[in-house]
């Protein structure tokens, strides 16, 4: 089955979406490549749904221009756009057959009973469901639901295929597995996938671009690498690295680093093209580049700062720590602790210097 | 696109053609003109053919309107040269079509002006017919296609289409009669202006009449009314505030019979609690006989006025207050009256301070409602009200009595409008849209209070003896059809079933030869008819509300809902006033009948469609749009089929009500279309007790079967899916 040939790329150019008064989206501007899979992530109401829904067609945009390929689709209907979407819910038909889900569409655009079907069985086969299509939806297990979604959509070899926090429904485990098989199929079809998702872990996992979106508004937009290690803002800093935020002291910078004073410390950071360099800058610390020890510590890099642990939780695999310290409170992740050290505790915290990041 | 323009422009030049023009004398499924050389005939000939045969030359236009989309066929579908040929062509079809037809009339112009303008004509036309009919639903579907075109609703011919379906159909068959009573109003009798005169009979001592309180003679209709409907309502509030408390609040053993005795109204026919009044209060009852025999009281006529209309009305309305007080009782999140509990409240306090605040909007909502039924009411004033005249009676006699006055109704028909309406707005602006809210199920575990002894007791001391009362009003309607002559002779018979549905054996096989036959099969093959199409045009009217997005929601809803609140005197009075005459001539046909009850009905089935609607998710519609259906396949292929129970409860009640409905069908029924309530109201008013009361309990027992039967479909459903589980 080739799908591959048809992925097309979807363009927004300073697209916005008001509800009567209330803006949605305002003023977004971004391209997907095809055959790339590029995640819409941010909190709820963020408008990431809706950026979702207008690629679809579910939603028509209040100004600007959508492009899916070289086709402007701004004012066409759902039916005209050639895109396909799996649904949070998966929106099975519940009184229909796996085998009738998945060959609707195909009947839809007109196709034979007997060559619909075969062709919704090969869908099946891609997403291995061999065998279950004389099955209603309810006899299905949630994973197996969300596969019948994925292949119903498939069949149709859409231009893009458009993903609508498919995993929230599952249980935690389960949510891993599913999400590696999204990723596999997609790169292994060569399919344009949009997927909208509130978890930036998973975001991370399966994507080649991630559009942050926070306010109605692009935040950050760029691989998982450049948001995690150059957020651009203190939002992006604290939603895509957990980081702590705090303010350092501009002391001088080169065409390379930037140095900057953390309370007693001095620290040289990655310059990357900021302006306005003088003052009160925002430095964001990462959680698990913050080492608590209670021993002055001998670590190799970084440098330390006296502190008090204000909140101590044990979690089995790593321990999870608040700091008050001269910066203000910190966040830190210890992944080596064997033991947590109780709260109340005067420590010495060490800061490594590849885990701080200036934002900007 | 291009399709669906073509085909309705072939649907409407067939009609300009080659379909009569003018309605026939024997209704829309006469096919005599198909037969007889009578094409030509001025009666039976199509549009095109009146232009040459009778002068008509004004229905040149139409055609050349219907034509006119063929001129942009060729332009591409976005352009404006399409879609603004299919919009004017449209727009000015439709407004030239009912503009001819309200013009000109039976006797030449209808307006002076437009005589002093193009000169006296001496040609008069009729009702429009099948063929216009045709040609009018072209030119309404190229006007929605165009805006489809345009871009409105995203693009959707279907959606469109349906909107703009609606939006004619209750302008035609809501609005322009309502209006049309309205502004009978306003003239006398010559048919000039009289606003004066208007507010004289508006306000005139025999509507607004206070006299008997002053103790000097009667009241007036409206005083009569008002009193009337607020004493029922306020009763029948309280007592189904009691039944609810009953079925939900406690564990009383006869519940479930309880809740299925608030069935029962629905499946009655309104004036038969009337009836069942006087075989036991009446002058020669059970009740009456025996008192007079046993203590020596006289019989007396007090059942005939006020107190028995209103006796009547709080014995059909408790169930209706009940359905929506149960609703209340049983959507109080139960954690709230723990809450209470928890905070060292009594149940006395909890149930005064916390369940019965929270109980308040389903107090007015059924206050509300019931005072609609009792002024819209008009079986049991009819049966019961003797000397007590009431608004609805009053607009009955004046339009069918000596002097037929017209206006008189239509002044009378404006005070009840202004009290059904104040009180439905009233509704709706106390309640907003919370009636449609169910229950999640989020959050809300845990039991409900148990309630305290001197309600639960009150509740009891109430319920109990209704209850019994109900069985034996029921009994004696069963009953009563087998005796007789109530009250003199109780001897068994089966006289007044063999006079009303004897079947006899004539010369050429079996004779339905019972005096009910024809209103029977008239009023089952009416139902038939017009419950699906009830069902349909309210499931639909429910998509758009639920599904779509457009301006002018809340108005289009709002015009859906409204006939609710019109009373089916005033939709009687008002049908038959607006379609006597040209364009629209329907009085004494079937259509007519179908139509009132689609109308009637509507918001019901509005209700039903959107609270099943609204628990199915919408991202299966989204799926099948995304999957390449279109709307309309979404609607038939995914909604419809799980709507399924919905649809089915839904044409349950079209096909009761129209068998139980009598206010406004006693106005629209002809000879040739005779209904059984209108029949067995006629044998009433007579004195003619036993056939009336044999014939309505047959009627209880075919809408029971009806409903049991239809119980019985959608429960296999159910279980069919929880096999499926």
């Amino acid at each position: 089955m080739s799908i591959k040939s048809t992925a097309a790329s979807v363009e927004f150019r300073n697209v916005g979406k008001s509800y009567g008064q209330v803006k949605a989206i305002k003023d977004v501007s971004f391209t997907v490549e095809a055959g790339t899979l590029v995640t819409l992530l941010g909190p709820s109401g963020c408008g990431k749904t809706t950026t979702l829904r207008m690629i679809a067609g579910l939603e028509q945009a209040s100004s600007g221009q959508i492009f899916i390929g070289d086709q402007d689709v701004t004012n066409a209907s759902v039916m005209m756009r050639d895109v396909s979407m799996v649904f949070q819910s998966y929106a099975l038909f519940p009184h229909m057959s796996v085998l009738e889900n998945v060959a609707y569409g195909l009947r839809e655009q007109g196709l034979k009973k007997d060559q619909a079907y075969s062709q919704a069985e090969e869908g099946m086969a891609m997403v291995g469901l061999t065998g279950f299509g004389d099955r209603m939806p309810n006899q299905l297990s949630g994973g197996q639901q969300q596969r019948v979604a994925v292949a119903r959509a498939l069949v149709l070899k859409p231009k893009v295929l458009l993903f609508d926090e498919p995993l929230s429904n599952l249980d935690a485990k389960l949510r891993r597995k599913v999400r590696e098989e999204i990723r596999e199929l997609q790169q292994s079809l060569g399919l344009t996938s949009v997927y909208v998702t509130h978890d930036q872990e998973e975001a991370m996992a399966v994507s080649d671009k991630i559009i942050v979106m926070n306010e109605s508004v692009i935040s950050q937009h760029g691989t998982p690498h450049q948001l995690y290690e150059q957020p651009q803002n203190t939002f992006i800093a604290d939603f895509i690295g957990d980081a702590t935020l705090v303010k350092g002291t501009y002391i001088s910078h080169d065409e390379k680093q930037v140095k900057v004073q953390l309370d007693n410390i001095e620290v040289d950071l990655a310059h990357r093209n900021i302006s306005n360099l003088q003052g009160s800058l925002d430095i964001a610390i990462r959680p698990n580049s913050i080492y608590v020890t209670i021993e002055p510590s001998t670590h190799s890099s970084g440098q330390t700062i006296k502190g008090t642990v204000t909140k101590s939780v044990y979690l089995g695999g790593h321990v999870e720590y608040e700091l008050e310290t001269a910066l203000g409170s910190l966040f830190a992740v210890d992944h080596q602790a064997q033991q947590a050290i109780a709260s109340g505790s005067s420590v010495y915290v060490n800061i490594a210097s590849q885990g701080i990041a200036l934002v900007g | 696109m291009r399709k669906v323009v073509l085909s309705w422009l072939i649907v409407g030049i067939f009609g300009f053609i080659a379909l009569p023009w003018y309605v026939l004398e024997d209704g829309l499924w006469n096919f005599e003109w198909l037969f007889e050389e009578s094409l030509l005939d001025t009666d039976y000939a199509s549009a095109l053919v009146q232009n040459f045969v009778s002068e008509k030359n004004w229905l040149w236009p139409i055609g050349l309107l219907l034509l006119a989309p063929l001129f942009a066929f060729k332009q591409p579908l976005n352009s404006p040269a399409f879609y603004n040929t299919l919009i004017y062509s449209g727009a000015a079809g439709l407004l030239f079509v009912f503009g001819q037809g309200f013009s000109v009339g039976i006797s030449g112009w209808e307006w002076q002006f437009l005589e002093n303008w193009f000169g006296p004509i001496d040609v008069s036309q009729y009702g429009l017919g099948s063929g216009a009919l045709l040609v009018l639903s072209c030119f309404l579907f190229q006007f929605t296609t165009g805006l489809a075109a345009k871009g409105v609703m995203k693009g959707d011919i279907f959606v469109v289409g349906a909107i703009g379906f609606v939006i004619a159909s209750v302008v035609v068959f809501v609005f322009y009669p309502v209006l049309g009573i309205l502004i009978s109003a306003f003239v006398d009798e010559n048919g000039a202006l009289a606003i004066s005169s208007f507010f004289n009979r508006l306000f005139a001592e025999d509507i607004w009449g206070v006299g008997c309180i002053a103790g000097a003679g009667a009241c007036g209709v409206a005083i009569n009314s008002l009193v009337l409907s607020v004493s029922a309502a306020t009763l029948s509030t309280l007592f189904g505030l009691a039944f609810a408390l009953v079925a939900a609040r406690t564990h009383f053993i006869a519940k479930k019979p309880i809740r299925a005795l608030s069935m029962l109204p629905i499946i009655t026919p309104p004036f038969v609690i009337g009836l069942a009044l006087i075989l036991l209060f009446g002058r020669a009852g059970v009740v009456t006989q025996f008192l007079d025999s046993t203590f020596g009281i006289e019989p007396s006529r007090w059942l005939y006025g006020l107190p028995g209309v209103l006796f009547a009305q709080v014995l059909a309305f408790t169930p209706i207050t009940f359905m929506v007080m149960i609703g209340v009782v049983d959507g109080i999140s139960p954690s709230m009256e723990e809450a209470s509990q928890t905070l060292r409240a009594s149940r006395w306090r909890t149930f005064v301070t916390v369940t019965l605040p929270l109980m308040r909007p389903g107090l007015a909502a059924a206050f509300l409602l019931a005072f609609i039924e009792s002024m819209a009411d008009f079986g049991n004033p009819l049966v019961l009200g003797g000397n007590f005249e009431v608004i609805s009676t009053k607009i009955f006699f004046a339009i069918v009595g000596a002097q037929s006055d017209q206006s008189a109704a239509a002044i009378l028909a404006i005070v009840l409008l202004m009290f059904t309406l104040s009180a439905f707005f009233l509704q709706r602006k106390w309640l907003g849209n919370k009636s449609y809210t169910t229950v999640t199920g989020k959050g809300d575990s845990g039991n409900h209070s148990m309630l305290p002894n001197r309600v639960k007791y009150t509740a009891l001391s109430i319920v109990l003896p209704w209850t019994a009362f109900t069985i034996v009003i029921y009994t004696m309607v069963m009953f009563g059809g087998f005796v007789e002559t109530w009250g003199l002779d109780h001897s068994f018979t089966l006289k007044h079933y063999i006079e009303a549905f004897s079947i006899t054996q004539g010369d050429h096989g079996l004779v339905f030869s019972g005096a009910a036959w024809n209103s029977f099969s008239t009023t089952i093959s009416i139902a038939m008819i017009s419950a699906p199409l009830t069902a349909a045009i309210g499931l639909l009217v429910a998509y758009l509300l639920v599904r779509q997005n457009f301006v002018g929601k809340q108005s289009f809803e709002f015009g859906t809902m409204l006939s609710f609140a019109i009373p089916g005197t005033v939709i009687g009075v008002s049908y038959v006033l607006a379609f006597n005459v040209p364009p629209l001539e329907l009085t004494g046909t079937g259509v007519v009948l179908v139509l009132c009850f689609i109308f009637r009905n509507m918001p019901v089935g509005v209700r039903g469609g959107i609270a099943a609607m609204s628990q199915l998710d919408k991202s299966l519609d989204e799926a099948s749009l995304m999957l390449g259906a279109n709307s309309f396949t979404t609607l038939r292929r995914v909604i419809l089929p799980l709507l399924k129970p919905a649809i089915f409860s839904s044409i349950t009640y079209g096909f009761v009500r129209a068998i139980t409905s009598i206010s406004a069908v006693i106005f629209l029924v002809s000879a040739d279309y005779d209904m059984a309530t209108s029949y067995i109201i006629g044998r009433v008013e007579h004195g003619d007790y036993g056939i009336a009361i044999a014939y309505s309990s047959v009627l209880i027992v075919i809408m029971l079967i009806m409903i049991l039967l239809m119980q019985v479909l959608i429960g296999t459903r159910k279980l069919h899916r929880q096999e499926q589980e």
